[in-house]
């Protein structure tokens, strides 16, 4: 399939995202887009056209310091996409967190008893 | 009793946009978070920049000087370990910085008589001044010879105003004025009631714990300083990133709500953002100006969240985040006020103040 990367470039309040059929996809950093609908369309885009496609294996990164609760939406319509697929059983989420941050643990929990895709919660080393 | 100081503030800053009060320790790198506050205004003209290097130059100069004097602050005993504040408030005709710092009392008929002596002089005599006690290079201690006051008279041409309050042990608290006047030179006693009313603001914060105070237009330009104050504070204080994540994620759904739905003051989405620590709690409260249809949607629920226990409000943000996938609107799921409730360690409060005959100052307080 000839799905190209998405890339999209960290900001003071967005985060970088990076999403392949390779490897290494990621979302990184803050998301606090005052308008969480420009920022999340492409990435849906790129969700939607991977979901159709025959890929067996897909590991995606998630590390937030912050998100918005709009951010959380669109989180939440990416992993719904995802649930769709016929490949969902392949998908894994690697949800990242501050140690000790419960909040952030508790918003990941939340997404995760929404679909089907594997969640696999991991504190990050201080 | 939160709700009443919100409503305090909003009405003492009413006039003004925008207005910053920190109080608490001061840090280096608090300089660029305080200049970026400072330039949040939407409608700056060209022939404004010049004055706002100006005001830049005036807020840094007093802001540094609050650091000069910030070793001070460990030496006292039986006084709080963030005695100092630093104010900045913008009218549409004036600007106007209060500092608040602890200084020695050996230090302080000195500090008296440069100030009485600055504010004698003409602006000729200022600049002559300041040159000759530049080439002498009478350095004090702390490297300033009251240099940076020269300067701040010199750019603010208003006389400098000032109180000493005593302190006790050998150490006096030091209220220092510094104003620009917009256009109207020579009217010297425009802002004089500031001091004394910048006084009050500061026993307010002090007896509500509060450190930090922002009026203005509230945007991503506004939240992300804030969100570095709230960081440096909460982070520094309690060393709990439970507690701070929580924080962070309140302040980061009210500014974006008043983002959203705020009515413009004059220009932009006005409101106010306050930050405290009380009794090893944070509280956040947030308030802005609505309209009545607003009021009673908000009223209603606000009304049913508080009713829910946590559990409950999980599960009504799990069907509420569901539903989003079907609403028309991009932009308001209405999850940002039921994460707030669920972020609190307490049931949120609210209230709905009238303003003028068809508006009201929402506001809200949140206890994490």
């Amino acid at each position: 399939m000839s799905l190209e990367p998405l890339f999209i470039q960290a900001k003071e309040d967005t985060p970088e995202v990076y999403l392949s059929i390779s490897e290494g996809s990621r979302i990184r950093g803050r998301s606090l887009p005052e308008n969480a609908y420009e920022f999340y369309k492409p990435i849906l885009e790129w969700v939607t056209q991977f979901s159709s496609a025959n890929i067996k294996e897909f590991t995606l990164e998630i590390c937030f310091d912050y998100f918005n609760s709009s951010s959380g939406r669109y989180l939440y319509e990416m992993l719904h996409r995802l649930d769709n697929s016929a490949n969902k059983n392949y998908y894994k989420i690697l949800w990242k967190y501050e140690k000790d941050d419960d909040l952030m643990i508790e918003r990941g929990e939340a997404l995760q008893s929404l679909c089907s895709i594997s969640f696999q919660f991991i504190e990050l080393s201080s | 009793m939160y709700l009443d100081t919100l409503k305090y503030f909003f009405d003492r800053t009413y006039s003004q946009n925008p207005a910053f009060i920190y109080r608490g320790e001061f840090e280096d790198y608090f300089t660029g978070l305080i200049l970026d506050m400072a330039e949040i205004r939407n409608d700056v003209s060209p022939q404004e920049n010049a004055l706002n290097r100006k005001v830049s130059f005036m807020l840094v100069e007093c802001f540094q000087n609050i650091l000069r004097h910030a070793e001070n602050i460990g030496q006292i005993q039986d006084v709080r370990d963030d005695e100092g504040m630093f104010c900045f408030k913008n009218f549409s005709d004036g600007f106007v910085i209060n500092s608040v710092n602890v200084i020695k009392n050996e230090e302080v008929d000195k500090l008296k008589s440069l100030v009485l002596q600055v504010n004698s002089m003409t602006e000729d005599d200022l600049k002559n001044y300041y040159l000759e006690r530049l080439e002498k290079n009478v350095l004090s201690g702390k490297g300033g010879a009251g240099l940076g006051l020269i300067e701040l008279a010199r750019k603010s041409g208003q006389k400098i105003l000032y109180q000493i309050e005593p302190l006790g042990n050998g150490f006096s608290l030091f209220h220092q004025q510094v104003t620009l006047i917009l256009g109207k030179e020579g009217i010297q006693d425009r802002f004089k009631d500031e001091l004394e009313e910048n006084n009050k603001v500061y026993s307010r914060m002090i007896k509500d714990g509060l450190h930090l105070v922002y009026k203005g237009d509230v945007s991503n330009r506004s939240l992300l300083p804030i969100l570095d104050f709230l960081r440096a504070h909460v982070g520094k204080s309690s060393k709990l990133t439970k507690r701070l994540s929580r924080a962070a994620h309140v302040l980061i759904e009210v500014s974006q709500n008043i983002t959203k739905s705020g009515l413009n003051l004059e220009t932009g989405n006005a409101g106010i953002i306050m930050l405290g620590e009380k009794n090893g709690r944070t509280v956040i409260l947030s308030g802005n100006l609505i309209g009545l249809s607003d009021k009673i949607l908000l009223e209603e629920k606000l009304g049913y969240l508080v009713s829910l226990d946590p559990s409950e409000l999980s599960e009504l943000h799990k069907r509420t985040l569901q539903a989003s996938l079907r609403f028309e609107s991009k932009y308001n799921s209405g999850l940002g006020l039921i994460e707030i409730a669920k972020a609190g360690s307490e049931p949120v409060s609210f209230d709905f103040y009238p303003i003028g005959s068809d508006r009201f100052l929402y506001a809200l307080a949140v206890v994490i």
